[in-house]
């Protein structure tokens, strides 16, 4: 038996790993509670999304994605109502330390301005930039009668410049496309999706796209999925992975919530071209806008470079001031005991700061102030 | 098809299942249809493209037998020019055609840009280099041409090596097509761990290295600091040694089910101790090539005929400069009808230049600092290269390049962290790696047990990974040239 195991080693050896290989898949697989959502992990266990519903309808999407769900429930409604649209991060739709019950600002603004026969519908998306704010920006104009466009300035989101894949259904909408062709925000969108979907562009694959192999493959795909589940889990088997990774990368270089981030220079010019795109795009379509610097924990000590924040800040004004729109700021809006924790970025287990996700209360707090904003706007209220 | 779609695997399966049950001629039938289905899943309009080079050098090479020199010269010049002539035509002419218009509108002729609707044939550059190697060799008499139709239509059109190679030489293959070998485990185990570390090396790390070079290269280079450019000529550099690496371990692990074996296409390469060395461990099959039938007889060398190297043997005198940077030039171009592949190669040409003038002054220094050094000031050199290769234009990579001789951009980051920090990673992972593949593997290896072992925990940790991350969704960077 020695000798054959010997003689046949890498025999062995490659059999039992595939084998090991496959069953290391089932067990490391988590169970439903568990799963971790890629997008979600910088959220926590403390924060819980909450997608807003009014009379059981839609009223706050997480995208692109979930459009459609906005897009009935307004169409659903017997009049054409005048739309505020709120585009936003992940404080939005994030209640830390959540109860039942509880409401998200964007449900609580909605059911205010409801009242003056406003319609509020809300878009947010973790981290999303103003990249993606003004591609969204653009396809909803098309889609609902758009009069007030409220927009958080998140420092830290200048900080991403990816596009989420779920935009390129909507870049394929040429009407869009020729809107956006005159900003260089929307050209270089344009350019980046159009990379993706030629792939490599005017190599040997160009017209590979959606012929038989890719036909082909999502049979395979398909069918593998049923024979065995695994196959279909292993996006949340990546994202698995990666958390662990993430965790183990700020365990090891000491990183956690209140770590000081960085300003990236390239991300940054590019976010504030698309803040002023935005801006264009909703003063040549008639809208009122209001920004906002979004409320952040102030007991501590924030996790930005105070000098680059600052600098946002008045540069943020500046731009507000040059287009006439109503900025204001409520940075120190949420009193310290209505923030949260979250659960730690790294390998430990104690608990750390969270500066971005406020508890309901703060949701209540933030959605009066914006209602406050609004309705100071007079031709708002004189509208029916 | 690509390798890393659940339709290749298939594909792989149903090949080897038919190839062992199968009588010799059937063999040969199913491996030449085969590789016709893999050719038309990505474009059934190019199979008669890959059908005219074929049927056209195999005849030639006929002919060359029977004919006296003259006439098997002009065979051999109708040869080359039907294939490099649909290779100028798929994969130059715009190229061509945009830079002569450009130069003419320098030189105060105002044309305007014309538009052409040109496709390249998947894997023209790697089936092109390939029969036209096989012409030469019957013309030199290294080898005698293939009667048999299908079986040279197996060498030119196998479809572990038909779009990215290796590119093999006649003598390597065709004999081994013309063996009848019995079936083997050892053939299907051997090749389900090189299909496996392919995979592995493609899925699980330039998929995920690839993201973070694309996000990388987009950024203008007026916000890039210098540290930014070192990073990603590394971190790109890696992305194609292991996306090139993978596309050749899955061909050779494909061939190797069916008793085929390729030769090694690297070894290594970023442990190279000088800008020469690199060229005998990276994409050993292409350096080869050009080395035999291009390099070697501009200096009227006579050359092996092996894809493995060989180069002592036949040669041991230094070729003149003008032919090193013109070879040099030749294998840029072969990379894509554009500049910044041009400047890439004569950028190598330069090194190897400033080598040869530099070494014989290095002889007296000791072996291991020799070799340290080597790397040490190689690696810098051949990470920087890729910058043109993959910058996004000429002015790009220029600007990126132009970064790294200022001091004061040295002095702040323009990326994500996490960028630098895989950067590091894999970089010290690479040189774990080969340490281990040379001083410890060898130990383990004699320690039968513990080498049972670790090489289960291997495979399953591999396992794993390439089934986590198994996506179809890039293509392998080589397939675009």
């Amino acid at each position: 038996m020695i000798k054959l195991l010997l003689n046949y080693q890498k025999r062995i050896s490659t059999f039992f790993g595939l084998f090991l290989g496959i069953f290391l898949l089932s067990q490391f697989l988590p169970n439903k509670e568990n799963k971790i959502k890629f997008e979600d992990l910088a959220l926590g266990k403390d924060s819980v999304t909450v997608m807003a519903n009014f009379n059981n309808k839609r009223i706050h999407c997480g995208g692109v994605v979930d459009l459609d769900l906005c897009l009935k429930a307004y169409n659903d409604n017997d009049v054409e109502l005048p739309v505020t649209l709120w585009l936003g991060n992940s404080q939005l739709h994030a209640i830390n330390q959540y109860r039942p019950g509880d409401e998200t600002a964007a449900l609580i603004l909605h059911k205010n301005l409801k009242n003056y026969g406003h319609y509020t519908l809300t878009f947010s998306q973790a981290n999303a930039n103003f990249q993606e704010h003004y591609l969204l920006l653009a396809f909803l104009l098309e889609k609902f009668p758009i009069k007030t466009l409220v927009i958080p300035t998140v420092f830290d989101d200048l900080r991403e410049d990816e596009i989420r894949p779920s935009f390129q259904t909507i870049l394929k909408d040429q009407a869009l496309v020729k809107r956006i062709n005159k900003t260089s925000t929307g050209k270089s969108l344009i350019l980046n999706f159009q990379n993706i979907d030629n792939d490599l562009v005017g190599n040997e694959f160009k017209v590979s796209e959606g012929i038989i192999q890719n036909n082909f493959e999502n049979l395979l795909e398909e069918r593998l999925g049923k024979i065995w589940p695994i196959w279909d889990e292993r996006e949340i088997l990546r994202g698995t992975l990666f958390g662990k990774l993430y965790k183990l990368r700020n365990s090891v270089f000491r990183i956690n919530a209140s770590t000081i981030r960085n300003m990236i220079p390239e991300r940054y010019v590019k976010n504030m071209n698309a803040f002023k795109d935005i801006l264009n795009l909703a003063l040549d379509n008639n809208l009122d806008v209001l920004v906002y610097i979004p409320p952040i924990r102030n007991d501590v000590k924030i996790p930005y470079n105070i000098k680059d924040y600052d600098n946002f800040k008045k540069e943020i004004h500046d731009i507000t001031k040059e287009y006439e729109v109503n900025f204001f700021s409520l940075e120190n809006l949420v009193p310290p005991n209505f923030w949260g924790k979250k659960s730690s970025t790294n390998l430990k287990k104690v608990k750390e700061i969270d500066f971005m996700h406020f508890q309901a209360k703060g949701h209540q707090l933030l959605a009066e102030s914006l209602f406050l904003e609004i309705i100071k706007n007079k031709e708002l209220i004189n509208k029916p | 098809m690509i390798f890393n779609s659940l339709t290749y695997l298939l594909l792989l399966l149903v090949v080897v299942l038919f190839y062992w049950v199968l009588p010799y001629k059937a063999r040969l039938i199913l491996i030449f249809s085969s590789s016709l289905i893999f050719y038309g899943f990505w474009n059934i309009i190019f199979i008669p493209v890959l059908l005219i080079s074929v049927i056209v050098d195999w005849w030639v090479a006929q002919k060359i037998l029977y004919h006296k020199k003259q006439i098997r010269f002009f065979l051999l010049l109708f040869s080359l020019s039907v294939n490099l002539g649909l290779l100028f035509y798929f994969k130059y002419l715009i190229f061509f055609a945009e830079s002569s218009i450009g130069l003419a509108n320098l030189l105060g002729a105002e044309l305007d840009p014309i538009a052409f609707n040109i496709i390249l044939p998947l894997g023209i550059s790697f089936y092109t280099f390939q029969t036209i190697s096989y012409t030469v060799d019957v013309y030199r008499g290294f080898i005698k041409p293939e009667r048999n139709f299908v079986l040279f239509a197996c060498y030119v059109t196998f479809f572990p090596q038909l779009v990215a190679g290796p590119i093999l030489r006649a003598a390597e293959v065709i004999p081994q097509f013309m063996k009848r070998p019995l079936f083997s485990f050892n053939f299907i185990f051997a090749g389900v761990r090189l299909i496996l570390f392919g995979l592995f090396l493609k899925v699980v790390l330039a998929d995920n290295i690839s993201v973070l070079v694309d996000s990388g290269f987009e950024i203008n280079p007026e916000y890039m600091s210098a540290i930014d450019v070192w990073t990603l000529a590394f971190l790109f550099g890696f992305q194609i040694y292991f996306d090139f690496s993978a596309y050749s371990l899955i061909a050779l692990g494909s061939a190797r089910m069916i008793g085929i074996i390729f030769p090694n296409n690297f070894n290594f390469p970023y442990i190279s101790t000088s800008p020469k060395d690199f060229w005998k461990r990276w994409h050993i099959s292409l350096s080869s090539w050009i080395r035999d039938y291009i390099y070697l007889p501009l200096n009227k060398v006579i050359v092996h005929d092996r894809s493995l190297g060989g180069l002592e043997k036949a040669f041991k005198k230094q070729g003149n400069k003008k032919s090193l940077f013109f070879t040099m030039g030749i294998m840029g171009l072969w990379h894509g009808a554009n500049w910044t592949f041009l400047i890439w190669g004569i950028y190598h040409a330069i090194f190897i230049s400033l080598y040869r003038l530099i070494e014989p002054n290095t002889r007296s220094l000791p072996e291991w600092f020799r070799f340290s050094a080597g790397i040490f000031i190689t690696l810098p050199i051949i990470m920087l290269s890729w910058i043109p290769f993959r910058a996004n234009s000429l002015t790009d990579a220029l600007n990126m390049w132009s970064k790294i001789f200022n001091p004061s951009a040295y002095l702040w980051l323009g990326m994500r962290e996490n960028i630098y920090l895989i950067t590091f990673l894999t970089l010290i992972g690479f040189f774990i790696v080969y340490f281990f593949n040379k001083k410890i593997a060898p130990i383990i290896k004699s320690k039968k047990y513990i080498a049972i072992l670790c090489d289960t925990i291997l495979i399953m940790f591999i396992t794993s990974l390439v089934i986590i991350f198994f996506r179809s969704i890039n293509q392998f960077i080589y397939f675009q040239f």
